[in-house]
């Protein structure tokens, strides 16, 4: 009797193996929740290039350096959320990162530049930056570890535990640092690690690759990525069957907490400055194409020195906050300016042409 | 019909302790006026219970009467307010899933205790997963094992692939899937916690069989069920509970199915 039963189980799952690859992956499109994004995610993607295109020269969606700076403004976007994928796994959220991000990074430059690893230095110490980025990505688990605490502890909402904890660590960088930009550039061979290209594809891609590979690996393969699911799914079966959440929580906070500082000192050493406000606002980031424009920038503001002109809290940075309205309408005055001439400059088109189309 | 003509028999509010039976021997498990508070409320007022060598206990008693918290507390997640526990005669603790693991208790939920979002195979391997030493997880090892336990623990109807998330299973079938992973890991005492409310009425009479066999190579059962004529078929002693409490004992040859659904319903 035994036997029959797990005969059919074997059966279907020899069928199961057997499909094409066509009906593995409209299988996979239905029944696996990314599955819609996927889908989601082709057809954007289908329609820019339909549209860099037909419009070559109003839609450069394809030109190189458009594609290196999307590259750039995905990574530490998506290094940030592979934490925070983790911890809403786990069933907690965490609205701290975009304050956690600054903190950590500030931190790291602050004590890079303190040991004399700025390349503009002679003899700069190559060991310097790695030091701070150590002590920024332990102040980053360090937190996530203390919010856990608070949040399992007392019982309060992680919701509520972060929201405040935005406003500390905020307050903690002023205060540790100030509100002015902090210069990050640090010596070598922590620049070319993660301030390098392989043609286009910039270090911090490959960055976010490689933590995207080892994410994959915890979540799916790894006893503590059972464990999240578990702890995230259904809290009461996991504690009725052994697992201990408030152990498997605090990791996934840790781990967000790693991430976010992690982001923070890759996207500054890619910017080369750090922006005390940068942060804000990534924890629920709007898409108003302030990441296009502001990364825009990123690629040429070190060649370019009409750059220098804008430095002002959210050019350098694709994901700050808006600045107050009055400052808004200056700069966006000033961007719309500086975009005309840049392209101007690259591609020979006369002003006029141009007040048009911005 | 005047109202003052029905004759309603008086079901007095509360039936009087029982001392209940002396256990014969050392009890594989056995718990000594347990006691469980709630803040106010006392969930358990000077239990006694215990589990003999293979012996299927029926555990009966109305809704709120305290069954499952006892359950909760032999399979750890639910340790007592004050109370002994004693396994083979020697004190221990109840307070964590890990106590009553090593000593061997299994449990079936009422609840049932599955992750809806999870496929078959993660939830059968639960916070006991196959790895290696690093951790990571054995997954041909732990379908083939999820293929075999499906297979053999209980007779399931229509599950056809152990990847299968369990949010797309029915009732009966995470039910059965429930049965199937406490089946595979119990040891020594498996504790179920109305485990047919949701099977079919073949699924019920294997596992019923199950449970008989299990008692034959030695391990020990508590049935928690409403379904007296269930329990009449398995068990070996009953203990009907009311308000947290023991009010009558006795084993199968020494009563009547008449007698122990009479203090059922007098509680």
């Amino acid at each position: 009797m035994s036997v029959s039963q797990s005969d059919h189980i074997h059966a279907a799952i020899a069928a199961r193996n057997d499909r094409g690859f066509a009906s593995k992956a409209i299988d996979w499109i239905r029944t696996r929740p990314e599955g819609g994004i996927a889908v989601l995610f082709v057809l954007v993607q289908i329609a820019c290039i339909v549209g860099a295109l037909a419009f070559p020269s109003s839609f450069r969606y394809l030109s190189e350096a458009n594609i290196a700076v999307l590259l750039k403004s995905i990574a530490p976007i998506g290094i940030m959320a592979l934490g925070v994928g983790v911890l809403m796994i786990a069933g907690e959220f965490d609205l701290s990162v975009g304050a956690l991000y600054s903190f950590c990074a500030i931190v790291a430059a602050t004590i890079t530049n303190q040991l004399g690893g700025d390349i503009g230095l002679e003899n700069a110490s190559a060991l310097a930056p790695f030091i701070g980025m150590a002590i920024g990505l332990a102040i980053g688990t360090a937190t996530g570890v203390l919010h856990a605490q608070i949040t399992l502890r007392f019982g309060i909402p992680s919701f509520i535990t972060t929201l405040g904890a935005m406003l500390l660590w905020k307050g903690a960088t002023l205060l540790y640092h100030g509100a002015a930009s902090l210069r990050y550039k640090p010596s070598e061979p922590f620049a070319t690690i993660f301030n390098g290209h392989i043609g286009v594809v910039h270090a911090s891609i490959i960055w976010f690759a490689i933590c995207a590979v080892i994410f994959y690996f915890i979540l799916h393969h790894h006893r503590i990525g059972n464990h999240f699911y578990a702890v995230g799914g259904n809290q009461k079966a996991a504690v009725a069957i052994g697992i201990n959440p408030g152990r498997t929580k605090t990791i996934a906070f840790a781990m967000t907490g790693f991430m976010a500082a992690l982001s923070g000192i890759i996207a500054g050493a890619r910017v080369s400055s750090i922006q005390p406000g940068g942060g804000l606002g990534l924890e629920a980031r709007r898409h108003r194409g302030l990441r296009d424009r502001g990364a825009r920038f990123d690629g040429r503001a070190r060649l370019d020195p009409r750059h220098r002109a804008r430095n002002l809290p959210h050019v350098h940075d694709p994901g700050c906050s808006a600045p107050p309205a009055g400052t808004g309408i200056l700069l966006r005055d000033v961007r719309r300016r500086a975009d005309r001439d840049r392209r101007d400059h690259e591609h020979g088109h006369s002003p006029q042409e141009l007040r048009t189309d911005a | 019909m005047s109202a003052s003509s029905a004759q309603v028999e008086v079901i007095p509010p509360y039936e009087p302790r029982a001392a209940g039976l002396a256990p014969e021997g050392t009890p594989l498990l056995e718990m000594r006026n347990i006691v469980k508070r709630y803040g106010g409320f006392v969930a358990l007022n000077g239990m006694d219970f215990y589990i003999g060598k293979s012996e299927v206990v029926g555990l009966l008693g109305d809704n709120g009467a305290g069954k499952s918290t006892l359950v909760k507390m032999m399979s750890g997640i639910n340790p007592p307010t004050s109370g002994e526990i004693f396994a083979n005669g020697k004190p221990m603790r109840l307070n964590s899933r890990a106590d009553s693991e090593a000593a061997g208790i299994e449990t079936i939920y009422q609840d049932i205790a599955l992750v809806d979002s999870m496929p078959i195979t993660r939830n059968i391997f639960m916070g006991r997963e196959i790895t290696n030493r690093w951790g990571f997880m054995n997954h041909k090892k732990m379908e083939s094992t999820a293929v075999d336990i499906l297979g053999s623990a209980v007779q399931i109807s229509g599950i056809d692939d152990p990847e299968k998330e369990v949010g797309f299973l029915s009732g009966g079938q995470k039910q059965a899937v429930a049965i199937a992973r406490a089946v595979h890991f119990k040891r020594n005492i498996l504790l179920l916690d109305e485990p047919t409310s949701a099977l079919s009425v073949r699924e019920t009479e294997h596992l019923l069989a199950y449970v008989r066999d299990l008692k034959e190579e030695g391990t020990s059962s508590v049935l928690v069920t409403h379904n007296i004529y269930h329990a009449f078929q398995v068990c070996d002693r009953f203990v009907v509970m009311s308000h947290g409490a023991k009010v009558f004992e006795a084993r199968k040859e020494d009563t009547t199915i008449e007698e122990v659904t009479d203090h059922v319903i007098r509680t």
